[in-house]
């Protein structure tokens, strides 16, 4: 199972195509627990929630806490399943892999790992490419 | 990938729809007074199931048993171009053609999914004007359909998807009034046809997925003035307020999606109501009225005279928002409700008051040990009844045996034909979930898997003797069945529903197909049948999507299919 330590490895083009230009590259724990300790930039948190708002809210809930529970959950600890349930809509949940860009489902994941204190850290466009 | 390729499909993703500004009135528009809607023309399909009784039967003749092999097509109409339903990227599932072509006197009005009305000349197909209700950019419709207007005087009602109800004028399609039910923004929307008695417009919205408070509201159709909303959760100051613990009857769902009958002889309209809110019955222990029931209210005040409760606490997503079929048989007055839940109900209503007289399983359902034979309550089996951490499996799943596609009664056999769906069961387990407004609130996901059987059959169309509530023919189709039924007097059945997008015409009597025709599109709108100059015409419209596209997508992935349903968005209209 790969985490999101992947998204360290492709920091550069996280960096250009979301903006995280810098983003600590260290001080991440690699491993599957909350790090806590992920600084997200606020621009990009604002972009993501902004997405998340418009595409997720009105099944997820404006805190991750309606439908199937997003706060708290740990399976967001695997970017790339998160990546992956927002490409193919698992359930009834829509399929968004024709309407949504790589770089704007980074940004959804990246938000979705990192707020309501989930603590995951970020993902890159380039990972959710290599998921496509 | 499953559904990637519907949602590609769909042309309602980017089209915008410039209107025609050309408008053609109607000339000699016949008024539809109460008098016509109690007793309509042969040759006039005034209702969505054509008379208040919601028999969606044809007194017409023409097309029988022994010629309608010879069925041809009249004349066909694409309905779009579309307007974009939502700036919202994926919509969570293709648009669907829900409406019947109501046809008043040589005039077709059919609606579409994107909240077009659209005119024409049902001998010819030739457009009269269009009017289309435009929504909020940042609306999400879960459920993009539309089922239809209602008909009073020389107006057209339509309910739309921001919870509105919209008047328009028949004879030019300009838009007369306007009235909000609710606000859309806290997940109220309208997809049902209105119903109109002695001038009053009454409607209702859906949302129990998203926790919403059920009701049906009546409106003057003149003016458009609010006469009065009643509630199908009371609150704990009403009767059956104690049915509901603490504030939870503020989120109890119960929402009100299909045009009630009305029952003439007792001057009651019969609205069926949706599931409670949220799914899992634990979360709100008690009986929960008006859910999963059927209310006979006053169109005059709105005040429920009569219920009947299919099945208290429910559980199970199984909306029970389909109205009874009223008849009379051998001088009793019946309400019959092939109910969601996978029971039969016959239901005796002489008085102006539901009491229970019969009831069976139509097809296998593992939740009920038995009807109480009194007062037809079931006894639920503990193992069925998920709860809030507790793991159930169920038998139908959430869509049930039948869902809202409307069945179709012939008198004159006392035969009942109805669209079912068998060999899929669900599976359910409760987790705590918050209200927000606007946002999902069901407290479980929503699993289904087809069973073994399923490789036989998921769909089949029942013909059943009300009088002794026996099954006199089953016809079976590999695929689910999503189609609203039409009986004719000649002796035909008509039905589409299968997502191989078959139209087929079957005998009454013994369930032989007589006739079938491929089609553009799955059909999922309900057929009629009218006349003009003389002929019989058969009228249906294609166009797939909606939930036969998710309980389609839920099949495929428990049996590992790909199911590519052309979704259509045609009126074809057929005549000997
Ligand atoms: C139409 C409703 C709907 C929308 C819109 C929706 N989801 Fe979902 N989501 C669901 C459902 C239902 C499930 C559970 C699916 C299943 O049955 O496995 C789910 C599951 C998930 C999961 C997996 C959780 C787990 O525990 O396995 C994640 C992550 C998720 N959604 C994120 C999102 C994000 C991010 C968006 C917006 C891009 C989104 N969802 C939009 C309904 C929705």
């Amino acid at each position: 199972m790969k985490t999101w330590s992947t998204a360290l490895i492709s920091a550069p083009a996280l960096a250009l195509s979301v903006g995280l230009a810098g983003l600590p590259r260290g001080g991440v724990a690699a491993e599957n627990a909350p790090s806590g300790d992920v600084a997200i930039p606020a621009e990009v948190h604002a972009q993501g929630e902004k997405l998340y708002k418009k595409n997720c809210r009105f099944c997820h809930g404006t805190k991750g806490t309606s439908g199937k529970r997003l706060s708290g959950n740990e399976k967001l600890v695997d970017a790339d399943y998160v990546a992956h349930v927002i490409l193919v809509g698992p359930g009834y949940m829509t399929p968004f892999a024709e309407h949504l860009s790589d770089e704007e489902i980074a940004l959804i994941v990246t938000y979705v790992r990192n707020a309501w204190g989930n603590a995951y850290g970020p993902v890159a466009a380039e990972d959710v490419a290599q998921l496509r | 990938m499953k559904r990637t390729s519907w949602l590609l499909a769909t042309s309602f993703v980017a089209l915008a729809a410039a209107l025609p500004v050309q408008a053609d009135n109607i000339a000699d528009y016949t008024p539809v007074t109460a008098e016509r809607l109690a007793a309509p023309e042969e040759g006039n399909w005034l209702l969505t199931r054509r008379t208040y009784d919601g028999q969606a039967h044809s007194p017409l003749t023409e097309i029988t048993t022994g010629n309608v092999a010879d069925l041809k097509v009249a004349w066909s109409l694409p309905t779009g171009p579309y307007a974009k339903l939502s700036d919202f990227a994926a919509l969570p599932a293709r648009p669907a053609h829900q409406a019947p072509a109501l046809v008043n006197n040589g005039v077709m009005f059919m609606t579409t999914p994107d909240q077009q009305i659209i005119a024409l000349d049902a001998a010819s197909g030739e457009e009269h004007w269009r009017f289309r209700h435009d929504l909020p950019s940042d609306i999400i419709p879960v459920h993009p359909t539309n089922r239809g207007v209602a008909l009073w005087e020389d107006k057209l009602f339509m309910a739309t998807l921001d919870a509105k109800v919209v008047a328009v004028s028949a004879v030019t399609g300009e838009k007369l009034w306007e009235a909000t039910m609710e606000n859309w923004e806290n997940g109220y929307y309208s997809t049902l046809a209105p119903l109109v008695v002695d001038g009053v417009v009454m409607a209702g919205t859906s949302g129990g997925e998203f926790g919403i408070r059920g009701f049906v509201q009546g409106f003057d159709a003149n003016t458009g003035e609010s006469l009065w909303k009643t509630y199908t959760i009371p609150s704990p100051k009403e009767p059956g307020g104690d049915t509901w613990p603490g504030d939870t009857w503020k989120t109890g769902g119960g929402s009100v999606w299909i045009t009630g009958n009305y029952d003439v002889k007792n001057g009651l309209a019969m609205w069926g109501v949706g599931n409670a809110a949220p799914w899992i019955g634990d979360m709100r222990p008690g009986d929960n009225l008006y859910t999963t029931s059927t209310i006979g209210l006053d169109p005059k005040t709105g005040e429920i005279k009569t219920h009947f409760q299919y099945h208290p606490n429910g559980n199970w997503d199984w909306d029970e928002v389909v109205p009874p079929t009223l008849m009379e048989l051998d001088g009793q007055d019946l309400a019959v409700r092939f109910a969601r839940n996978g029971w039969i109900y016959k239901l005796d209503r002489t008085d102006g008051h539901f009491s229970f007289v019969d009831g069976r399983p139509y097809v296998y359902q593992d939740v009920f040990t038995e009807l109480n034979s009194e007062t037809g309550r079931p006894s639920y089996r503990y193992e069925k009844v998920a709860g809030t951490g507790k793991r159930a499996s169920f038998c139908p799943s959430a869509w049930g045996g039948r869902d809202w596609p409307g069945d179709a009664y012939n008198p004159g056999t006392a035969t009942l034909f109805i669209s079912v769906n068998e060999n899929h069961c669900g599976s359910a387990e409760g987790a705590v979930v918050e209200y927000e407004p606007g946002v999902l609130y069901l407290g479980s996901g929503l699993e289904m898997y087809p069973t073994e059987d399923a490789k036989d059959h998921i769909g089949a169309l029942q013909a059943w003797d009300i009088r002794t509530l026996k099954k006199k023919w089953q016809v079976n189709f590999k695929m689910p069945n999503w189609g609203p039924v039409l009986s004719t007097e000649g002796g035909v059945v008509f039905v589409g529903g299968t997502g191989d997008a078959m139209f087929r015409a079957f005998d009454a009597e013994t369930g032989d197909m007589l006739w079938s025709r491929e089609m553009d599109g799955g059909i999922i709108a309900p057929p009629t049948s009218f006349e003009v100059d003389g002929k019989q015409y058969i009228a249906v419209t294609t166009g797939w999507g909606v939930d036969g596209d998710r309980f389609q997508g839920f099949i495929d992935a428990g049996m590992g299919t790909e199911t590519k349903i052309p979704q259509g968005g045609t009126i074809w209209v057929f005549a000997l």
